[in-house]
C-alpha cells in the first residue's frame, strides 16, 4: 500500500520531491512484547487508533507511561524480525530510549511531558523500517541518534509556549547502501524571549537517499526570541542523494533567526594530516566524521552507550 | 533638519484613456486563433499556441506558494488591441502613450546611457530601436512579434527551448497568449558597452500581459539587459504571465536586471530561465517592489565552468505577497553560484525567499553559496525563507545562510543622537540595508530603486 508521509509544514515546488515521502509498505503485525527497563517505572496497555506527525496511522498500539526520578533511566526494545507500534509518554528526568534489532518494523511516537534530557537511540539495522515521531512539550534537551535500517523516517515537533524557555534538538544520522532517510524537524516559538535550536550532523555513503526538512517558526508575539538551525552533512559517495529544506518562517520583527546548511566531501586537509600520521584513509575518514558527531554524542549521559554508538557508527562506515 | 526626499508617485500611476481600445476577454481556442490571426502569424506559431492551451487546460494549479484562487481568467482581458505599429521614432508613438514613457524617463535614459530601447504598452510593442552601429555589427533587437516574421529560423531554433510549454500551468497560459516582448541576438565577439532596455507597461484595467523575451548572447559576447515593469493601480486584478528565455553561449556574459514595480492589484506570475554554456556567466539583478502576488524564481542551468550570480531585493508592503527566489541546476563540472538576497516587509506584507538547487552527478566540484537576509519593520508582516537543495554527487560545496532581524534600537539611538528624527533614522537604516543591492544597478536605476524604497517607506514607519 502507498503512503504519503512526513509532510513539510509549508509546501514548496513539487519537482524537487522534498515536500513529503511516498512509500510502499507492507506492515506485518505481531504481538507486542515488553520493554526492558532500568531505573524507570512503566505502565503499559494496548490502546486504539495510533496517529503521529509522520502520518502512518494504525489500529492498535502499545501505550507506555514512563516515570523516573533523577537517575538516568533506560527503556529498551529489542525486536529482531518483529513489529512495534507504541506511544511512549515520558514523565522522567533523564531518560534514554533505545531501539535495537535486525529487520524490525518500528512505528512510535514519543511524547515528552516532563524531562531534563531525553536521548533516543535507533540502532535497528539491516532491513529495519523505523518511523519515530517525537513531540516535546518541555524545555528538555533531546538527542536523537538515527542509525536505523533500510527506511528511517523521523519527525520532531515542539512549540515553545513558556516565556524564557529553551528547546534544543540535536540529531545524528547515518545513511548507507540504498537506505532512505526522511527527517522532518520543527520548532515553533510562541512566547517572548525563547530560544530554540536544531543541530543536525550526518553522513551519507553508497546509494543512500536523504531528505532533511527543518523548520524554525517564529509566531507573532515571540519578541526577543532566537532560533538556529544547522545541518552539516558529509557525502562519501557520488551516488548519494542529499536533499535539504531548512526553512525559516517569521511572523515577528524582534527576533533573531539563522539557519545554515553545509554539504560536501570530507575535508581533504584534515584527511591528509591524519594519513600523514599513519592512519589509513578509511580510519582517517571515520575519525573526522566521529569528531563532527562528538559535540552531539557528548550529550549522551552514559559513556558506555556513547562508546556503543561510536562502535556502531564505525562498523557501519 | 529634515532631509526628506520629495516624491512623485504619480509617475507610476499615470493612466491612459481606453476609448479606442478593443479588448479580447477570456481564454478559448477561438480566442487563441483570433490573436494569432490578428498578428498574421505562421502556422507553426499557432500550433504552439494551441498545444499550450491544451496543456493549460490539463495542468493543475500549483498546490504550494501564495493562494491564487482569486484569479478568474474569464474576467481577464487576454489581448488589448490598440492597433499601434511598432516604430523606431518616438514621434510616431501616440502622444498620450509617449507621455507615460516620458514620465517614466525612458526616452531620456535612451539618450543618455542606453544602446537600445523597447517599450511595450499593454499587448503591443509601441517603440523599438537599437543604435545603428550595433545593427551594423549584426546585433538584432526588435519586437518579438517582428522577429517571428523576420528571423524565423533563429526564433524556431530557440523559442520554447529554454522554457518548455508544459513547464507549469502559467507558462502554458503564456504560450497560448504571448504578445510583444523583445528579441535580442548578440553575434559572436560583440561587446555592448551600454545596456539595452525593454520597458513593459500594463495600462488597461483587468488586462493581462504576456510578453515573450528571447535573448541569445553568442560566444565571447557581452550584454547588459534591463527590464522595467510598471502599471497604474486599479481595483480589479491584472495578470502578468511573461516569459524570458536566455541563452548565454561559451565565454559570454549576460547581466539581466529587472526593476519591477507593478501596481498592487497585479498577479505577477513570470517565468525566466537561462541556459549558460561552458565558461559563460549569467548575472541576475532583481528589484521587486510591486504586485499583489509575485511568484518569480529565475532559473539558471549551468554547464562546465559556468557561473551564476544573483542579487535580489524584495520590498513587500500592505496586501502584498512577494514569493521570489531562484532555481539553479548545475549540470557541468566546476560551476559556481553566488546568491545574495535581501527582503524588507512592512504593514502586513509577506516576503518569501524560495530557492531550489539541484546539483547533478556530473557537476563535480561545484560551489554554491546562498545568503538571505530579511528585515521586518513590524510584527504583522511575514518573512519566510524556504530553500531546498538536492545534491547528487560527493564533491559539491554548498552553503546556505539566512538571517532575519529587526532594526536595532542601538543604531536608531545612535542616529537620533546625531540629530535625525526616528523616521529619518529608520529610513537611513533601510536604505543602508538595501544599499549592497542597489549599488549593483546602473546609476539611473539605482536612483529609481532608492526612489521606490522611499515611496514604500514614506509615512509608514516612525
Amino acid at each position: 500500500m502507498e503512503y504519503i508521509l512526513n509532510k513539510t509544514p509549508i509546501r514548496t515546488t513539487n519537482n524537487f520531491k522534498v515536500n513529503d515521502l511516498k512509500l510502499d509498505l507492507d506492515i506485518i503485525k505481531t504481538k507486542f512484547k515488553d520493554f526492558k527497563t532500568k531505573n524507570v517505572n512503566i505502565n503499559t496497555r494496548i490502546e486504539n487508533n495510533f496517529e503521529s506527525k509522520i502520518g502512518l496511522l494504525e489500529d492498535k498500539y502499545l501505550f507506555v507511561d514512563v516515570f523516573n526520578n533523577n537517575e538516568v533511566g533506560y527503556l529498551e526494545y529489542d525486536f529482531d524480525n518483529d513489529y512495534l507500534t507504541s506511544l511512549i509518554n515520558v514523565n522522567a528526568s533523564n531518560l534514554i530510549i533505545i531501539f535495537k534489532g535486525d529487520n524490525a518494523f518500528l512505528n512510535t511516537k514519543i511524547v515528552i511531558n516532563k524531562a531534563k534530557s531525553v536521548s533516543i537511540v535507533n540502532l535497528t539495522s539491516k532491513d529495519s523500517k523505523s518511523f519515530i515521531s517525537i513531540e516535546n512539550n518541555t524545555n528538555s534537551i533531546v538527542n536523537f541518534i538515527e542509525l536505523g535500517g533500510k527506511i528511517k523516517v523521523s519527525n520532531y515537533y515542539s512549540v515553545i509556549n513558556e516565556e524564557n524557555s529553551i528547546n534544543t534538538f540535536n540529531s545524528i544520522y547515518l545513511g548507507k547502501e540504498d537506505e532512505v532517510l526522511d527527517l522532518n524537524y520543527y520548532i515553533g516559538f510562541n512566547n517572548k524571549n525563547t530560544k530554540g535550536s536544531i543541530n543536525v550532523e550526518g553522513v551519507l555513503l553508497d546509494n543512500a537517499h536523504k531528505s532533511f526538512k527543518g523548520t524554525i517558526d517564529f509566531y507573532e508575539g515571540s519578541k526577543g526570541s532566537s532560533g538556529d538551525e544547522l545541518e552539516n552533512v558529509v557525502l562519501l559517495s557520488d551516488k548519494v542523494i542529499s536533499r535539504s529544506l531548512p526553512m525559516l518562517l517569521c511572523h515577528e520583527e524582534d527576533v533573531s533567526g539563522t539557519h545554515a546548511v553545509s554539504k560536501g566531501k570530507i575535508d581533504e586537509e584534515k584527511l591528509f594530516y591524519l594519513m600523514s600520521r599513519g592512519l589509513s584513509e578509511k580510519e582517517s575518514k571515520i575519525m573526522i566524521i566521529l569528531s563532527n558527531f562528538n559535540k552531539i554524542l557528548d550529550n549522551i549521559p552514559d559513556i558506555n552507550l556513547k562508546n556503543e554508538i561510536i562502535n556502531e557508527i564505525s562498523k557501519r562506515l | 533638519m529634515k532631509t526628506r526626499i520629495e516624491l512623485d508617485d504619480n509617475i507610476y500611476n499615470k493612466k491612459v484613456k481606453e476609448e479606442s481600445v478593443s479588448k479580447i476577454v477570456g481564454l478559448t481556442k477561438e480566442i487563441v486563433e483570433e490573436i494569432s490571426k490578428e498578428k498574421d502569424e505562421p502556422k507553426w506559431v499557432l500550433d504552439i499556441r494551441l498545444k499550450a492551451l491544451d496543456y493549460f487546460n490539463k495542468l493543475p494549479m500549483p498546490n504550494w506558494g501564495p493562494d491564487l484562487s482569486m484569479l478568474n481568467l474569464d474576467e481577464i482581458s487576454t489581448y488589448v488591441k490598440r492597433g499601434i505599429n511598432t516604430s523606431d521614432k518616438w514621434e510616431d508613438v501616440p502622444e498620450e502613450i509617449k507621455n507615460v514613457f516620458d514620465k517614466l524617463g525612458i526616452p531620456e535614459a535612451e539618450k543618455k546611457s542606453l544602446a537600445g530601447v523597447g517599450a511595450q504598452f499593454d499587448s503591443e510593442m509601441v517603440y523599438h530601436k537599437v543604435q545603428d552601429d550595433l545593427k551594423k555589427q549584426g546585433v538584432i533587437y526588435c519586437n518579438f512579434d517582428t522577429a517571428i516574421k523576420e528571423y524565423p529560423d533563429l526564433v524556431k531554433e530557440y523559442f520554447t527551448k529554454a522554457v518548455p510549454i508544459m513547464d507549469h500551468k502559467f507558462i502554458a497560459l503564456h504560450y497560448a497568449l504571448f504578445s510583444g516582448g523583445s528579441f535580442v541576438y548578440i553575434p559572436k565577439g560583440v561587446h555592448l558597452d551600454n545596456p539595452l532596455q525593454s520597458y513593459f507597461r500594463l495600462n488597461s484595467k483587468g488586462a493581462g500581459q504576456f510578453e515573450h523575451t528571447l535573448i541569445i548572447v553568442e560566444e565571447d559576447s557581452y550584454l547588459e539587459f534591463i527590464e522595467g515593469c510598471s502599471a497604474p493601480g486599479y481595483n480589479t486584478l491584472n495578470l502578468h504571465a511573461g516569459c524570458v528565455e536566455l541563452f548565454v553561449k561559451k565565454n559570454a556574459l549576460l547581466r539581466f536586471s529587472t526593476i519591477e514595480n507593478w501596481s498592487k492589484n497585479m498577479l505577477n506570475l513570470n517565468t525566466k530561465k537561462a541556459y549558460v554554456d561552458e565558461n559563460g556567466k549569467i548575472e541576475w539583478i532583481m528589484g521587486s517592489f510591486g504586485s499583489k502576488i509575485s511568484m518569480l524564481y529565475p532559473m539558471s542551468i549551468l554547464e562546465d565552468n559556468a557561473k551564476c550570480e544573483m542579487t535580489q531585493l524584495s520590498f513587500a508592503g500592505k496586501g502584498q505577497n512577494l514569493d521570489t527566489g531562484l532555481k539553479v541546476v548545475c549540470n557541468g563540472k566546476n560551476t559556481s553560484t553566488v546568491v545574495n538576497s535581501k527582503s524588507i516587509s512592512k504593514d502586513g506584507g509577506i516576503c518569501t525567499f524560495r530557492s531550489n538547487v539541484l546539483v547533478n552527478k556530473k557537476a563535480s566540484n561545484s560551489k554554491l553559496s546562498l545568503s538571505c537576509e530579511s528585515l521586518m519593520l513590524d510584527s504583522i508582516s511575514r518573512s519566510d525563507t524556504i530553500p531546498s537543495c538536492t545534491i547528487l554527487n560527493d564533491d559539491t560545496i554548498f552553503s546556505h545562510e539566512a538571517k532575519i532581524g529587526k532594526i536595532s534600537d542601538d543604531t536608531i539611538f545612535y542616529l537620533m543622537s546625531r540629530g535625525l528624527s526616528e523616521e529619518e533614522a529608520k529610513s537611513i537604516i533601510v536604505r543602508g540595508f538595501a544599499e549592497p543591492i542597489s549599488k549593483v544597478f546602473p546609476v539611473e536605476y539605482a536612483v529609481e530603486m532608492n526612489r521606490l524604497i522611499n515611496m514604500e517607506l514614506e509615512g509608514t514607519i516612525g
